[in-house]
């Protein structure tokens, strides 16, 4: 479809929340979700209600005296009211808590399991990690990066913790170019490694260990180490 | 609430109760003056004529105010009724315009199947809907005020039908320089600035013969050369502001269709 000569008709299958999501205050919930319905000429007041009551939402009131959660709330329905093929959320969550916050993942994932398309924009990185196949990272307006979850966090990136009982190692002993994030606290040497430690394990085997643990990073960890600076 | 010209009428029910009867307390205000001022005709005379031109120019035809239609004139139609009916289509074109994109409501209101000229068209007719009202309203007050002032209700509606196309011309003026900035300040400031221009231009031509071709410029030519309260309307006249109104509503959809909304 062009999008200039078939925007109405595509317009018609997305739906879409801003990041700021302002409407008419002097209306209510249901006026508000009328007024959309009959520019999208489509209504369905079963599935209205079903999001209104997991979202846990009051269509009554007027837009005007919602708290910010609850404007977003509308907003939320409002873009998905008519089951559109794409749905475009930027930050959906804000001000939302964080109960009702689930019933909105689970939303998402009754979309998905639709096989809608959706793009969701967010800062809370576990919120992502919870509903996104792919993520694309956009910094200062560009996108430098796009992924598949699965495939960021099946990057070998390792978090080490290593406790040593005497001689404390110097940074500089760890200059291997698969480190990244150390540092040394309190007899104790943490950092990142990404890909094959076994150079690294050689070097700390030199050291008198008094305790040793390893952990994957979250995939805030993953993006932070990858993307961070 | 079915689409955009039923919201944006309803956007306004409020206002259209206040300014409905304020305007029907004016007709009845204006009226109850006309008994004291029949019963002094020699004074009356006298007070036009002590009028210099430069003061009289702007009341229309002082020497019909004996009448009941050369009094409207004067005392309503001239001045009064065009600058407020004029204030609040100005205020209305802004906001149903410029003033989505202050509010920040278009950015929602453009991701849904609505195209612009739709937006536009849609917006305009409520706001002339809104007009009429007030014009309708204006008609029916001088109904009430009947037994104190028998004036010619079909001329009187031919006079309202002026004065709602004057208004709804400026308002379509605030409409236009919306959809062009989408700034409220900008469209309230250029649209008013338009009409006391061209208000003084029509007053001031009537100063000397050297500035007689201005007067076509101004819309209140068109609005109050033919006194439609006493002769009925001009159709050259109405047909210059339909149009000229048209004008202004395809030029509103021309660049408000491909304008950045920054949204």
């Amino acid at each position: 479809m062009n999008h200039l000569k078939n925007s109405i008709e595509i317009r018609r299958k997305v739906g879409y929340l801003p990041g700021e999501f302002s409407i008419y205050p002097n209306l209510t919930g249901s006026q508000i979700l009328t007024f959309f319905s009959n520019i999208k000429n489509i209504f369905d007041e079963t599935y209205v209600n079903v999001l209104a009551e997991k979202l846990q939402i009051d269509l009554n009131q007027k837009f005007g005296t919602l708290s910010q959660g609850n404007k977003q709330k509308i907003g939320i329905i409002q873009a998905l009211m008519h089951k559109p093929e794409l749905i475009i959320l930027d930050e959906p969550t804000n001000g939302i808590d964080p109960l009702v916050r689930n019933e909105f993942y689970e939303i998402i994932s009754d979309l998905k399991d639709e096989n809608r398309t959706i793009f969701f924009s967010s800062h809370n990185i576990s919120e992502v990690e919870k509903l996104c196949d792919q993520i694309g990272i956009i910094r200062e307006g560009k996108l430098i990066a796009m992924e598949k979850i699965s495939e960021l966090k099946s990057k070998q990136i390792q978090i080490f913790e290593i406790e040593f009982s005497k001689i404390l190692p110097q940074k500089k002993d760890f200059t291997f170019p698969n480190i990244e994030n150390i540092e040394i606290n309190n007899q104790i040497l943490r950092f990142t490694v990404i890909g094959n430690p076994t150079n690294i394990i050689k070097k700390i085997s030199e050291f008198e260990i008094k305790k040793l643990t390893t952990h994957e990073p979250s995939l805030e960890g993953i993006f932070m180490t990858y993307y961070g600076n | 609430m079915q689409n955009l010209f039923q919201k944006t009428l309803l956007d306004h029910k409020k206002g259209l109760m206040f300014w409905g009867l304020g305007i029907i307390a004016t007709d009845l205000m204006i009226a109850s003056f006309f008994p004291t001022v029949k019963k002094m005709p020699e004074l009356m005379d006298q007070y036009v004529e002590a009028l210099p031109k430069e003061i009289s120019i702007w009341f229309g035809d002082l020497s019909s105010i004996g009448t009941p239609e050369g009094f409207l004139n004067v005392e309503l139609f001239s001045f009064m009724f065009p600058f407020a009916f004029i204030a609040y289509s100005i205020t209305v074109g802004t906001n149903i315009i410029a003033g989505e994109e202050k509010n920040k409501t278009i950015d929602i209101l453009i991701s849904n199947p609505i195209n612009r000229s739709n937006l536009i068209i849609q917006k305009f007719l409520a706001m002339s809907t809104l007009i009429t009202i007030f014009c309708i309203i204006a008609w029916i007050g001088f109904i009430f005020a009947l037994p104190i002032m028998k004036v010619n209700l079909f001329n009187l509606a031919q006079m309202c039908v002026n004065l709602a196309l004057i208004a709804i011309f400026f308002g379509s003026i605030a409409i236009l320089i919306g959809s062009i900035t989408g700034k409220t300040g900008i469209s309230t400031g250029i649209s008013g600035g338009i009409a006391f221009i061209t208000f003084l231009i029509n007053g001031l031509v009537k100063l000397s013969t050297d500035f007689e071709p201005i007067k076509y410029i101004s819309p209140f030519f068109y609005y109050s050369d033919s006194n439609a309260l006493i002769n009925g309307l001009n159709v050259i006249h109405l047909l210059t502001l339909v149009s000229s109104i048209v004008l202004i509503i395809y030029l509103s959809i021309y660049f408000y269709k491909d304008r950045d909304l920054g949204v």
